[in-house]
Parts: structure tokens; C-alpha cells; sequence
């Protein structure tokens, strides 16, 4: 591939990037603009992924699909300059129903030349509770408001119809509509910069050199794979058994050649009536992140690699799930089958590859009314251990594979909600141990300092922690409780929704990162 | 009085000397005693301090320690006193991690400038508005001041939660240590970095107490040493935003102050030019900016030497790639062996000249994928654009560098090896003058703003002609949301409300997210006098090596590095 069009590859992933700052700057819920839970990616007009930013792979790896169930719906030949559509439905290509995905087509010289598109975790869509992501859910309708790919908006400005939609859904209707007019925004902005690529480049130009970016990045997709072992790699971890659900696996048979990358899901568990289970995009973002790490420093990152990803999911399973079935707990399923995609990989490309992560995130939603009578609604995510290497121990708390959640500071929690955060610490001894440790999660304790905060938990491993890589330790697993203000305490599970009042506290320990080596 | 610009590198002190007639120029060996080699430059220049008006001083030491610091996980540590409960501050960062694809996970943490058994927690506690929890435990302050000691600690960080909102408790315990450790250096966090996020507050204020005592002592005594030699006059730093500044509260603005200098004294070749990528290369570092018409852009923070530091600054990026610097992919030969054995520069080396050639082009290619990388970034295609090239180890690369990005021609600026101090000869002198108010935009009434601008004008006194005044509002939509300056004019404070708006709407292209709350009142005053003109006489010693198969054309500025035939 020439080097001009290197740099035009360099120069939309700075497009991208550029658009995630904007978000960044502009967003105004916490989950978005504290812990950075968004993620901006451009495409080409056919649909193909051409830029992502550096934003988490578990969101980047479901733009696509959404990207894909949008021109099923709507012909390219019918979209205007300044249109919005959004989607956020699980069963069209979306993740779960607080992620909205907004996508802006783009035109030069009068004609379509891709799109620019953006996914943010939304503070809340309705359903049973606030937050929009119920840790009791059975169906999806519980989940909240539902939007298949649609016309949104013209003009750059959201319809009056899809305002009034989310201000009867949602119950943070002015901080979602802004954070729907910062993706509007950061997707307009994209589209300026990309007016002065084609002011360099024609159209023509562009086009003829994107088709070679996603033909060059397949190539050197397939080259890589072509160079790796061909046998089959298999693998199976999964979510804490549950006494209800009864065990929830992830199974993975991996193989690799020349002609992609094959990932076969059969064997994982069939769906539940608990919101665990992912749609099709989870897997599609493990496998794609996965394979990203195959290729070595600056890779030519678009949708060439996607060519080269077949994966065979079972319908109505924990990692495929059907309607109804309910998915806003999906990340930690998605932790899960990354896991098990990464350590059957590991099989087939083990250099330089640590042990396994903690293979999980704390994502905690606070709410309840504050003191002034308005209500408070605001999203934390805490992340855990990363895995011993072969060179280093593993980084202490840290958010790691298809995660990249930042945390929320103390002094943004404290100011927003009606809460003390009495200590944040690393959780000591967490990390399995071995030749080089693995890194460990986190404890933080926060006190209720009102009645009736509402607290919606979701977490995962507190059972079942990966396994350390040849020889490493395990981590210590994940737990939490509550300990009462009367002196009681009550340990809680994976998933759980809780009240707090005052005094109560409520303690979150993370799992650590699994040990690499035998200890010496 | 003559003027003295001094830009201290790894190697060599750069010094420029002028005044109204006169021009003269310096590049000074670095000994091991900065003001030993500093005197040597002044005797050179045929200069004493007592001759001084003014001292313009900017180090690339900052920064060198930094990645020096980074890479050998290794040297000087400092103390850290946070809020009980949260002594892992530094260690948990923001939990993100760079290098998303990266099958070793690695994270932005200042944990390698802190001593970890020098870490402590106090039980002292402010809420959310600053107001009192519990108070602070002097007894509890004396057991780490003997801790401290124990540990010989020479310099310490406090960042206590909301401290930003209310100091006082750091200041009581600064107080209280202080009081036991008079020689030990305390760095505070409502001073260093006043806003909200203890981890970013955090970094500022280790940064500012490992400098007090990496960099810093050096460049006081250097101040101590002409003073004491009967220099008299101004003395002001270079910060990283490219202008002159008294230190106040904190060194970190200083961090950048030395490459901020280099792209201001590079910048003037490119002011005709849209877009130039401006790059010097030091004896440690390679430090690389956009240059838009002549200016780099500011940003507000971003990763420095690993770290993401806040603050305003010129939007540069710093590569651990200088003279002194193994060259990449390779552990045997540093740069300055690989010029040495091309026969660039003076020197012994084992390098052979066929090695010295594949690890210069190995420079060259790994310098373009860097220049390319910080260009598209910004949405700008470099082979479209011009660069401009300085510093010491700058010049002989330059036309290979502009080979490796396919361009065919390259600026030099003239003492294109000196631009760190002549971006210090020309900066202004900036004052400033700050107030905190906290308060939403609809509270802030035209009063408030009238009598700020007057009070701030009557503070910064009768300025110079040619001196310039300006009054910003800090405006974020909601509280704690990222912020805007928004100017505004002393005549017609009522149009805040509107300037804000139209500002956000031209950087953002919507309306602002929420009504508006302003966290700061400020008023600017940059002052160019006795800045170097852009049309300096040239010395004779200004000249520019010319390789085969280019020509060199004088321009404004500088030089044109063409290729023959183009």
C-alpha cells in the first residue's frame, strides 16, 4: 500500500479520535464524560468500518452491526446531508438499551461518502429502574425505551418527535437529550474535517483510496493469520453459576488461516430470564478486539479485518440472545467471552501473551432523590486486575481487554450525589500470585448520607476467576456487601439492586488479574 | 542594558544576548555545575551580570528528568500526604490504560516519582464545598514528620480531597510539618493545580514537588549566583505556553516551557504557511508541533513524558529521541555516534559509516512516522505542509527528514540550533491576575465583571505601549464540566452571556449544555517590550550547511532548504 494513503488512514483515525474528544468535552452525564463510556468510529458508504478512536473496544466492535442494520433499513440513495438516525436495539445490531448509537451520513462534492457514527452509554432510557439497567430483568421490556434504527432528525437537529419520545421515557429526559446533541455535534464535526480530506483528495481519490485501505488491512489480516498455527484452539469460561440459572458458559473453538479467523460459540449456554446474556455484538467486539492484538504495532485498523472474522453463534444463547430476552448486564458476558476468545489464542499465538485478566467490570447506578428534591441518577464503573506478563507483574487497578472505563473521580461523586466514598484503594493480594503476579482490583466503600438511595449493581467473578497461565495463581474472586449503619451486614451477589439510607455502607471489591508462572 | 535569553538543554546552555544594536550568540558546553558553565557563556558574550536588564530562562531539564525518570524507573522520589482512605490515589489513576491493543497493559501513573513508603494518610476531611468534617490531627502530622525524616524525604506532595475548593487544611498541615522539617520542600494542591479531580490534582502536585528537587535547586542557584555577581534586573521564566512568567504557585507550567520556546522561535519561518510541523531535536529529546499561520495551537492538557498533566500549553509532543538517545530498534549506538561516523559532527565512535548510515535513515523514518502520526492527529497531511526544523541535532537531519515524509523542501530558521532561546527572546512578558468565583454564569452580574476589570487593570498598573490587555471568563455548561475562556470586553460586560455562547457554538457547533457556571476570572497582559525583533540582523555565524542535491534559499526568517530541480 502506498504511503499517501497510510497517512489518509492516520488522518481518519484522527478524524475519529478528534470526534471522541468532542464527545468527551461536550457530554454531560458522568458514565459519559467521566468515565469515558462512549466510542466514535467512522464508515465508509457501503457501511464498512473505514476509522475507529481509541475509545473501549466493547462498544467499537458494535457500531458496526449497527452501521449494517441501518442500510437494510434505509437506502443510501434516500439519506440528505444533516439526517440523524439512531438505534439502540439490542436485536438490530445494537448492545444494550442505554447505548444509543447516533450516525450522521456525509457528503462531498454532493454525494455520499460514508458515515459517521458514535455510541454513548445514556444515563437512563427508562424501564423498572433507574438507570436503565435492572439487575432483575426478565424481559427486555423491562429494560426500557426500545429504538429500532430510525430517521431521528434533520438539519443537524434532533426531531421534535425523538425529544418527546425520550422526555416521556426517560427520567433524566435533559441529560440524555444532551448527551444525544453532543453525539449530533461530534458527528458534524467529524463530517468538517472530513469535507477538508476530500478538499485534498477529490472524491474520487478518496474512494479509490479507501477501497485500497480496506483491501490492504484484509490482506495483512489474512498474512497474519495465514502465519499462525491452523490447529483448532478451544477454550471455555463463563459467569458465576447461578442457583436458578445454573451454569453459564462460554464456549470457543478457534481456528485460523489464510481465510479468516473462525470463531465457533457452539456449546455455550443457552439463554436465561436474567439480563446476562448478549446479543451478537458482544462477540463480534471480544473477537475483533482479539484479533486487533494479532497484528502487531499500527495496524491499518478499518473494516478489512472484519472481512476476515467469521463467527458461528448458537441462536438464543447467552452470547446470541433472542427477544425477549433481557441483556442490560451484557458486559460482563462480553468480559467473559473475551476471556475465553484470548485464552483459546493463546494457544495458537502464545507469545508475549500475560495471563488472563480479571475478566470483569463494576458497573454500579446511584439514584434517588437529593436533598433539594431533584433526582439524582449517575452511572460508576470500577474495573479490576490486569494479568501477570511474562515480563512484568500485572497493573493494579485497571480497566483491560474489551474495557477501557475510566473511573469516576471521588471528588465528582461527592459533589454530584447525595454519597461519602469513605476509602479507594488497591484491593492488596487480590492478583493471583506466580513468577509475576497479577495485578489487583480495587476496594471502594462508599456511605449513604441520605434515605432511599436506590443502588443497582452489576459484577461478575465472584466465583469463577480465571485460571493463572503456567503455574500463575488465581485471583482472589470479586465480592460485595452492605455493612448497615445498625451493625449488620449483608453480603450481596453478582447482581444485585439495593437501598441504602443514611450511614449505610456499601464495600466493592473487584476480582484481580490471574498470576503468570510458578512462583519461584 | 543588554537582555539574556538562556535555554538550558541536556548538553548545552544556548544563550542570546541583545540589545538595541546588537546581537550575540552562545552555544555553551553543559558541565556539571550549571551556573560554572552559564559563567563560562557570559564571559563569552563579553557580558557580567551587573550589565543585565533582564534574564529570559527556559530548561528542557524538566522534561529530560521526566522521561529519563520514566524510562530507568529510577532516581530522586517524593513523599505523598493524601486524605485517609485514599493513599492510592496515584497508583488507581483514572483506571483507563494506554495502548489499547497492547497485549501488556500499561497505565498513566506518576507511581515511579513517588516514594511508596513514604506515602501516608490524614484524617483530616472536607466535603464536597470545602466545608470542615474533621479537623486536622497534629499529633497524627508529627508521626509522619518523623516518618518523613526517617525516610530522609526531601520533598513531599499534599493533595487532600476537595482541597480545591478549600485549602486550609493543607496549609495546616504544611504548617505543622514545616514546623518540625523546616528544610523540606511541601507542594500544595490547592495552589499547584486548584480544580476538581483528585488524581489529576494529584499528578500537578507530585510533578511540582519532584521538580522542586530534580530541576529546580539548579536553576535558583544559577538565579543566586548572578545576583550575587550584581545582576539587578528582571528575571522570568518561560513557560509552556510560550510567554515569560514569574513562578508562582506551582513549576509544572514551566514544564514545557523549553520545547514551547523552540516551536515560538521556529514558528516565525512558517507564518506564511498554513500548516507547518515544526521539530526540534535535542540532545534528549525530539519535541514536535502544528504550526497554524505562524502559531501553535494551545491545548489544555495531554500526555507529557507518560503523564497526562494538566494545564495550558503549546500542543507539542515529546519523543525520548536526541543525540545522547540510543537510536531505535537498537541498544548499541546513540544518535550522536551515528552523525559522529557520517562525519556531522565532531566526535570518537565504533560506528562505522555503513552503520551510521541504516541507523540514520532508521531516525529519519522513525522522526516522519512521528511528524505523520502528531500531523493526522490533527487532520493534517503532512507531505501537504511545510516543515520547519531546529535545534542542535536538527540541521544535519533536516534534508533527510524531509526525503523520509517525501517533501520537497524543509525551513530553517535562522540559529535554527539556538531556537529555544530566541523563542525566549521574542516571547512577551505575560501578567497575570486571577480570581476564583464559582458561581453560575446568571449570577455573575456586569458589576462584578466591571470591577474585576478595574481592579485587575489598577493590579497590573500603567502598561507599556504595545502592551496588550485582555479579561477572560472560565465558563463550563454545568459545574465540573470541561471549561472555555471566554473574553470579554471591560466596556460591555453584559455581553458575556452572549460571547459565551457564540464561543461555545464556534468551537463545539452547538449551543452550550447547560446554563452556564464560571469557576474563574482572568486578566492578561502580555507585554513584548525588549522582545527580539523577527527581523534581527543575521550574524555571520548563521549559515547553513548545505548537502548535495539541495539549496539553500534565504527567506523571511530564515532558509528554504530546496531539492535541486524541484
Amino acid at each position: 500500500m502506498n504511503r499517501a494513503n497510510r497517512i489518509l488512514q492516520m488522518r481518519l483515525d484522527g478524524l475519529a479520535e478528534s470526534k471522541q474528544c468532542m464527545l468527551l468535552d461536550t457530554a454531560v452525564s458522568p458514565v459519559a464524560r467521566e468515565a469515558a463510556d462512549c466510542a466514535s468510529a467512522l464508515f465508509t458508504a457501503d457501511g464498512e468500518l473505514l476509522a475507529m478512536s481509541d475509545a473501549i473496544p466493547l462498544l467499537l466492535g458494535a457500531l458496526p452491526g449497527q452501521m449494517t442494520t441501518l442500510l437494510t433499513r434505509y437506502s443510501p440513495s434516500t439519506m440528505r446531508e444533516g439526517e440523524i438516525f439512531v438505534a439502540n436495539d439490542p436485536f438490530s445490531g445494537g448492545t444494550h438499551l442505554p447505548d444509543i448509537a447516533v450516525i450522521l451520513p456525509v457528503f462531498g462534492e454532493g454525494q455520499l461518502i460514508g458515515f459517521s457514527a458514535s455510541l454513548l452509554h445514556h444515563q437512563d432510557v427508562g424501564g423498572t429502574r433507574p438507570g436503565s439497567v435492572p439487575p432483575d430483568a426478565t424481559e427486555i421490556f423491562q429494560e426500557g425505551l426500545r429504538l429500532p434504527p430510525m430517521l431521528a432528525g434533520a438539519n443537524y437537529r434532533l426531531s421534535q418527535e425523538i425529544r418527546d419520545l425520550v422526555t416521556a421515557n426517560s427520567r433524566v429526559p435533559d441529560i440524555v437529550l444532551a448527551d444525544l446533541d453532543a453525539q449530533v455535534a461530534a458527528a458534524r464535526s467529524a463530517a468538517r474535517g472530513w469535507a477538508q480530506i476530500i478538499d485534498d483528495l477529490g472524491v474520487t481519490g478518496f474512494m479509490d483510496a479507501t477501497a485500497d485501505l480496506l483491501n490492504s488491512a484484509e490482506a495483512e489480516t489474512r498474512a497474519t493469520l495465514g502465519s499462525l498455527s491452523h490447529d483448532e484452539a478451544r477454550a471455555i469460561d463463563g459467569l458465576d453459576p447461578d442457583a436458578t440459572l445454573g451454569r453459564l458458559d462460554v464456549a470457543v473453538a478457534l481456528k485460523v488461516s489464510t481465510d479468516g479467523m473462525v470463531v465457533d460459540f457452539t456449546g455455550s449456554s443457552a439463554q436465561v430470564p436474567a439480563p446476562i446474556n448478549c446479543v451478537a455484538s458482544g462477540p463480534l467486539s471480544a473477537v475483533f478486539y482479539a484479533a486487533i492484538t494479532l497484528l502487531g504495532p499500527n495496524p491499518l485498523r478499518n473494516g478489512g479485518i472484519l472481512r476476515c472474522i467469521r463467527l458461528v453463534l448458537p441462536e438464543a444463547s447467552v452470547v446470541n440472545a433472542s427477544p425477549p430476552a433481557p441483556v442490560n448486564a451484557r458486559t460482563n458476558m462480553v468480559r467473559a467471552i473475551t476471556s475465553t476468545v484470548l485464552t483459546a489464542l493463546a494457544q495458537i499465538d502464545p507469545k508475549g501473551r500475560p495471563a488472563a485478566n480479571c475478566g470483569m467490570a463494576y458497573v454500579i447506578a446511584f439514584s434517588g432523590m437529593g436533598a433539594d428534591g431533584e433526582r439524582f441518577l449517575a452511572t460508576e464503573i470500577v474495573a479490576g486486575g490486569a494479568g501477570g506478563g511474562p515480563d512484568h507483574p500485572g497493573a493494579h487497578a485497571v480497566s483491560t481487554d474489551v474495557g477501557n472505563a475510566r473511573n469516576t473521580p471521588v471528588e465528582i461523586i461527592e459533589a454530584d450525589l447525595p454519597l461519602r466514598v469513605i476509602s479507594s484503594e488497591r484491593r492488596r493480594g487480590s492478583g493471583g500470585d506466580g513468577l509475576h503476579d497479577g495485578g489487583d482490583g480495587i476496594r471502594r466503600i462508599y456511605e449513604a448520607l441520605g434515605d432511599g438511595i436506590a443502588v443497582s449493581i452489576r459484577g461478575e467473578r465472584f466465583q469463577r476467576v480465571p485460571e493463572g497461565s503456567l503455574g500463575g495463581g488465581a485471583p482472589a474472586p470479586a465480592a460485595a456487601r452492605i455493612l448497615r449503619a445498625d451493625g449488620t451486614t449483608e453480603t450481596l451477589g453478582p447482581r444485585s439492586a439495593v437501598k441504602l439510607d443514611t450511614g449505610d455502607q456499601l464495600v466493592i471489591e473487584s476480582c484481580g488479574g490471574a498470576g503468570y508462572g510458578a512462583q519461584s | 542594558m543588554t537582555r539574556l535569553a538562556i535555554d538550558i538543554g541536556a548538553r548545552f546552555i544556548d544563550m542570546i544576548a541583545w540589545d538595541a544594536d546588537d546581537i550575540r550568540t552562545c552555544k555553551q558546553p553543559l558541565g556539571n555545575v550549571l551556573c560554572d558553565s552559564a559563567q563560562v557563556g557570559l564571559t563569552k558574550l563579553d557580558l557580567v551580570p551587573a550589565q543585565l536588564s533582564e534574564v529570559r530562562i527556559a530548561s528542557t531539564g524538566f522534561l529530560n528528568h521526566l522521561h529519563d525518570a520514566r524510562s530507568t524507573q529510577n532516581g530522586p522520589r517524593v513523599g505523598l500526604i493524601t486524605t485517609a482512605g485514599f493513599e492510592d490515589v496515584a497508583t488507581l489513576g483514572r483506571q483507563d490504560r494506554i495502548g489499547l491493543y497492547d497485549l501488556v497493559t500499561k497505565v498513566a501513573t506518576p507511581v515511579h516519582l513517588i516514594d511508596e513508603e513514604a506515602v501516608f494518610g490524614i484524617s483530616a476531611r472536607m466535603d464536597a464545598i470545602g466545608v470542615e468534617l474533621e479537623a486536622v490531627d497534629t499529633d497524627e502530622i508529627a508521626r509522619i514528620a518523623d516518618a518523613l525524616a526517617e525516610r530522609r524525604v526531601s520533598s513531599v506532595a499534599i493533595c487532600l480531597l476537595h482541597a480545591h475548593q478549600d485549602g486550609h487544611h493543607e496549609h495546616e498541615v504544611a504548617s505543622a510539618l514545616t514546623a518540625r522539617l523546616p528544610d523540606l520542600s511541601i507542594s500544595l494542591s490547592h495552589l499547584v493545580d486548584p480544580q476538581p479531580r483528585e488524581f489529576e490534582r494529584t499528578v500537578s502536585t507530585i510533578l511540582d514537588s519532584w521538580l522542586r528537587i530534580t530541576v529546580l535547586p539548579d536553576l535558583a542557584a544559577l538565579k543566586d549566583r548572578l545576583t550575587a555577581e550584581g545582576f539587578t534586573g528582571l528575571w522570568a521564566w518561560g513557560d509552556g505556553r510560550g510567554a515569560l512568567t514569574e513562578v508562582s504557585g506551582s513549576l509544572v507550567p514551566l514544564i514545557a516551557g523549553g520545547p514551547a520556546a523552540s516551536i515560538r522561535g521556529a514558528a516565525v519561518i512558517g507564518a506564511s504557511t498554513k500548516n507547518a510541523i515544526s521539530i526540534d531535536v535535542g540532545s534528549k529529546t525530539s519535541d514536535l508541533a502544528l504550526v497554524r499561520s505562524g502559531e501553535p495551537a494551545l491545548i489544555d492538557g495531554g500526555l507529557l513524558a507518560g503523564l497526562s498533566v494538566r494545564g495550558a500549553r503549546v500542543d507539542m509532543e515529546s519523543l525520548p529521541l536526541g543525540g545522547t538517545q540510543p537510536v531505535p530498534g537498537q541498544t548499541r549506538y546513540t544518535l550522536d555516534d551515528a552523525m559522529i561516523a557520517a562525519g556531522w559532527m565532531a566526535g570518537e565512535t565504533a560506528c562505522t559509516a555503513t552503520e551510521a548510515a541504516q541507523l540514520l535513515d532508521r531516525v529519519h523514518q522513525h522522526l516522519a512516522e512521528a511528524i505523520t502520526r502528531h500531523a493526522t492527529r490533527r487532520n493534517v497531511d503532512p507531505t501537504r505542509g511545510s516543515l520547519v526544523v531546529t535545534g542542535g541535532a536538527g540541521a544535519p537531519l533536516a534534508t533527510g527528514l524531509a526525503d523520509a515524509l517525501g517533501l520537497s523542501h524543509v525551513l530553517m530558521p535562522h540559529l535554527s540550533s539556538l531556537a529555544g532561546a530566541v523563542g525566549l527572546a521574542r516571547a512577551p512578558r505575560r501578567a497575570e491576575i486571577q480570581h476564583r468565583i464559582d458561581a453560575p454564569l446568571i449570577d455573575v452580574t456586569p458589576f462584578m465583571l466591571t470591577e474585576f476589570a478595574q481592579a485587575s487593570a489598577a493590579e497590573l498598573g500603567t502598561l507599556p505601549e504595545g502592551a496588550s490587555f485582555e479579561l477572560f471568563a472560565r465558563i463550563s455548561p454545568r459545574p465540573r464540566m470541561p471549561h472555555i475562556d471566554v473574553a470579554f470586553d471591560r466596556n460591555t460586560p453584559e455581553r458575556l452571556v452572549d460571547a459565551y455562547q457564540e464561543a461555545y457554538h464556534d468551537r463545539y457547533g452547538i449551543a452550550p449544555q447547560g446554563p452556564g457556571h464560571v469557576t474563574l476570572l482572568c486578566a492578561r497582559s502580555d507585554d513584548p517590550t525588549g522582545a527580539l525583533k523577527p527581523d534581527f540582523a543575521m550574524t555571520d555565524g548563521d549559515m547553513v550547511t548545505v548537502p548535495a542535491g539541495w539549496r539553500a534559499v534565504p527567506v523571511q526568517g530564515g532558509f528554504r532548504l530546496e531539492r535541486r530541480g524541484s
